[in-house]
């Protein structure tokens, strides 16, 4: 299968990532984790290790290290710690790419020497670092939209920030809760105190609940039924379906609304 | 050899007090595959009694085994079952090339499946050429065909079915997706076939059917029974109706304004099982004559509003099955309450967010409450709610003991729910239902803590499938979860967030599972590193990463959708499959092993 040839070079990179991995756990023992009432210590551990041994972005070799006294977040370090290095090194196809990137980096770094707050939302989860060099910002933003643009085509690097900027649009500050499927006891609130206001907070969650094919086509045969009976209570086009309202159109968590798209004509089916 | 076959043959019936004469008689009575299965691990002479005598299989992921080892095994299989594409598919969220494709099973039923007279398929792709080689090698013995929510196929597949398979009883076809040429295969089975007993191409968009042809089917079939179709107007079936004597199913047709009304319509005597699209409320009183004698109305795709539901289903006291959108209300479900008291299987279905929403049409505690104290035969329930309590759960799980498939989606209008986190609810239903065999539980965050989850795992010691859905608060949450469900086989988990390595950690723990499928999981390192620790021998890992997708939509917007990413793994003895699409990534043991040796 012609698959097979582009994914070598992927998998040129991760079997690098897989033999480092094996060792590790090698060392640390079986495959099987035993689970104990800190998942995350284990997790920490190992990741830990891996930001030493794989230096993808050796550029950065201590991006790690100096961001984490800056740190304020609820969550532990071990986040962004696993943010730098395997993002460049699961995305990137050949190391060209790398020394690209390295440069660039290194371009940016020069010009804004500022430090500021940075807000990450990802996955859910918001990171909230203090006194973030601006430099380290570029790296993020260029590593993030790198990883982005080659998992999918059509979108320009700078609707990632859009996306970044429409979520701190989207979500509520006022509420306290930042959900954290991770670490129990690391924030204060907790689901079960304020239950009601959470929904928002998850990355593309405002129509989580996905509809059956069946009663989607039945819906937009539905419409178009309405439409044709009614054509002159429209706006603007007569006999013409009406708009759709923006619910139907917002993204779920799951794949997302059917792609089919319904004919203009209306079927008559007489 | 004569006198070894006869020492054989004494000292099998010695040792069980049966010979295999008489034990291949008895397993011919056991039909339930979890017994079948158990009979079969017995004994070698067991194992083979089983495979020579077992009518039907049904393999719940194709890509489990392989045509050839299911065709060694059982090669005088009469029956078979195929599923293929994961249930997401049924909601938009597998890509069509994600795989199923029966062309090799095809190839073995032609080749060597010389017994098998039933053939059903289910989320897979299916050829127009799959088709003409089923009808070519067993046309003549095949009796039932199935393409349930299959694709992949046109009408000219059909035709081959109509003009080689003449002896079907049975032709399903129900929510596939076909292209349609023409409607010449309707009239190919019109005129080759007389036994028919079952025509469904239901939720098909198939507009070429011309009535002539099914009022010819009505004819020439004697024993046609249940008949489902795609949209086709019901005037022009009134000729169909007078020809269909025996017909106790219907399910199709629609309705649109006519000047004259629709009292021309008269039904065939024996009808109880009854779905009208677009039913309104006009038209309703057509039925009434005959709702005394329903035992199952499918009012999903009618136009009924809360008041309709309420004047039809008080005429229904024989109603067993009931499905339709929850414009229903709790003032509906209360009439269910009163008048069905035979109800077994009831299904709400979520209206779209765009209908008014007025309190009318919704589904809340209330409704449930007053369904679990009159309808004490229930043993289905799917039901999409605005709002829930914890005590309507309790009584489900007091009063509804019969309970064997339960699946619970709460909707996201309402900001507030009167009753939050679910855990005594749940906890209460699962004891009490002892029979609960699937359930299904779709929350929002804050709609079960940790020690709900924990409940669930603790209380389901006989649910083989579980769909889960915004539950739990954390990994400490899924970690619970996997002490317990001893039975559980296949398991969904949805938009959770839990992490790899909690996910790793709970399907190692669940000792039955053989499917799980994973929606929206925390990446912590893109290479998905952590799942590593889930890989095993014979099991399949297959990854599509999260990804944002730019996509026109209905007026031409743009918008970008993010995918969140998939995990899907089961047990297979046939290895990683190789027609999977691009975007799917496996992680597989054999490549761990072959790795480990490399870094060596």
């Amino acid at each position: 299968m012609s698959n097979l040839g582009q994914k070598s070079p992927d998998r040129a990179s991760f079997v690098n990532l897989l033999s480092q991995y094996l060792k590790e756990k090698r060392n640390l023992g079986d495959f099987s984790l035993g689970m104990t009432s800190k998942p995350d210590a284990k997790g920490l551990e190992t990741s830990r290790q891996h930001a030493k041994n794989m230096n993808f972005l050796s550029n950065m070799p201590n991006c790690s290290e100096s961001s984490r006294p800056n740190l304020v977040a609820s969550t532990s370090n071990v986040k962004s710690s696993d943010f730098f290095p395997e993002i460049g090194s699961f995305g990137a196809s050949s190391s060209k790419e790398d020394t690209f990137n390295k440069t660039d980096f290194m371009k940016s770094a020069a010009v804004e020497p500022k430090n500021a707050q940075l807000t990450i939302f990802f996955g859910g989860q918001v990171f909230v670092y203090n006194d973030f060099p601006a430099d380290k910002v570029k790296e993020i933003m260029a590593v993030a939209n790198r990883g982005w643009s080659t998992a999918c085509s059509g979108v320009v690097a700078d609707s990632a920030m859009e996306k970044l900027n429409a979520n701190l649009d989207k979500i509520d500050y006022s509420s306290p809760h930042i959900p954290d499927l991770n670490i129990t006891s690391a924030t204060a609130n907790s689901p079960a105190q304020d239950p009601s206001v959470e929904r928002c907070q998850y990355v593309g969650s405002d129509l989580r609940i996905a509809r059956r094919n069946s009663l989607h086509k039945f819906f937009e045969k539905r419409k178009d039924r309405a439409a044709m009976r009614a054509p002159y209570q429209l706006n603007n086009h007569q006999g013409s379906p009406p708009p759709p309202k923006p619910d139907e159109n917002k993204p779920s968590h799951e794949e997302g609304q059917s792609s089919k798209e319904t004919p203009r004509d209306i079927d008559l089916n007489l | 050899m004569g006198e070894n076959y006869n020492e054989l043959k004494k000292s099998t019936a010695s040792q069980t007090g049966l010979t295999d004469v008489v034990l291949g008689w008895v397993m011919l009575y056991i039909d339930d595959p979890e017994d079948r299965s158990a009979v079969s691990l017995v004994c070698r002479r067991w194992y083979e009694l089983d495979a020579l005598t077992r009518k039907h299989i049904t393999v719940a992921l194709c890509y489990t085994t392989s045509p050839e080892r299911l065709r060694r095994r059982f090669p005088h299989l009469e029956s078979l079952k195929l599923k293929g594409k994961p249930r997401a598919a049924m909601f938009d969220m597998i890509p069509e090339d994600w795989g199923g494709y029966v062309t090799p099973w095809v190839k073995e039923i032609a080749e060597n499946l010389t017994c098998l007279k039933s053939v059903h398929f289910r989320r897979m792709i299916v050829n127009d050429s799959d088709l003409e080689v089923l009808g070519r090698s067993r046309g003549e013995v095949l009796r039932c065909l199935k393409l349930d929510k299959c694709s992949g196929f046109s009408t000219d597949g059909l035709l081959h079915v109509g003009r080689l398979c003449r002896q079907l009883r049975t032709l399903f076809l129900e929510d596939s997706s076909i292209i349609e040429k023409d409607g010449r295969w309707i009239h190919e089975i019109a005129m080759n076939n007389s036994v028919l007993e079952t025509l469904n191409f239901y939720m098909t968009d198939l507009v070429k059917v011309s009535f002539e042809d099914l009022q010819l089917i009505a004819r020439n079939c004697r024993n046609l029974v249940s008949v489902k179709i795609s949209d086709c107007e019901i005037l022009d079936l009134v000729g169909f109706f007078h020809a269909a004597a025996v017909l106790e199913e219907f399910n199709g047709g629609s309705f649109y304004d006519q000047p004259d009304g629709y009292a021309a319509v008269t039904f065939p005597s024996r009808l109880c099982r009854l779905g009208l699209t677009y039913m309104g409320k006009n038209e309703m009183p057509i039925v009434f004559p005959f709702a005394p004698l329903f035992k199952e109305l499918d009012l999903l795709y009618a136009l009924l509003d809360t008041e309709d539901h309420c004047l039809l289903i008080q005429r229904c006291p024989n109603l067993e099955v009931l499905k339709t959108r929850n414009v229903i209300g709790d003032r509906g479900l209360e009439v269910v309450a009163r008048s069905c008291k035979q109800l077994k299987r009831l299904r709400i279905e979520a209206d779209a967010e765009e209908e008014g929403m007025e309190d009318e049409g919704l589904v809340s505690q209330t409704g449930l409450m007053a369904l679990a104290q009159g309808c004490l035969k229930l043993e289905h329930l799917a039901v999409y709610v605005s709002d829930i309590t914890n005590a309507s759960l309790e009584y489900i799980g007091t009063y509804l003991k019969n309970m064997c498939d339960f699946r619970l989606v709460l909707l996201d209008q309402k900001e507030r729910i009167t009753d939050l986190p679910l855990d005594k609810g749940v906890r209460a239903l699962l004891r009490g239902c002892g029979k609960l065999r699937r359930f299904a539980l779709h929350l929002r965050p804050g709609g079960l803590t940790d020690a709900g989850l924990g409940y669930i795992g603790k209380y389901s010691w006989n649910i083989r499938w579980m769909l889960l859905g915004y539950v739990g608060e954390s990994d400490a949450g899924l970690l619970e979860f996997s002490k317990g469900c001893p039975k559980l086989q296949k398991l969904e988990i949805g938009g959770c967030f839990f992490s790899e390595h909690a996910l790793a950690a709970a399907m190692i723990r669940l000792t039955s599972l053989r499917y799980l499928w994973v929606l929206g999981y925390r990446e912590l390192s893109q290479s998905s590193r952590d799942l590593l620790a889930m890989t095993r021998l014979f099991w399949n890992i297959e990854l599509v990463p999260a990804r944002r997708v730019v996509k026109t939509d209905r007026v031409g917007e743009v918008v970008v959708v993010e995918h969140p990413g998939h995990l899907l793994a089961y047990y297979s003895l046939e290895g990683p499959r190789i027609d999977f699409p691009d975007l799917i990534f496996r992680l597989n043991y054999q490549r761990i092993s072959l790795y480990r040796s490399i870094s060596l």
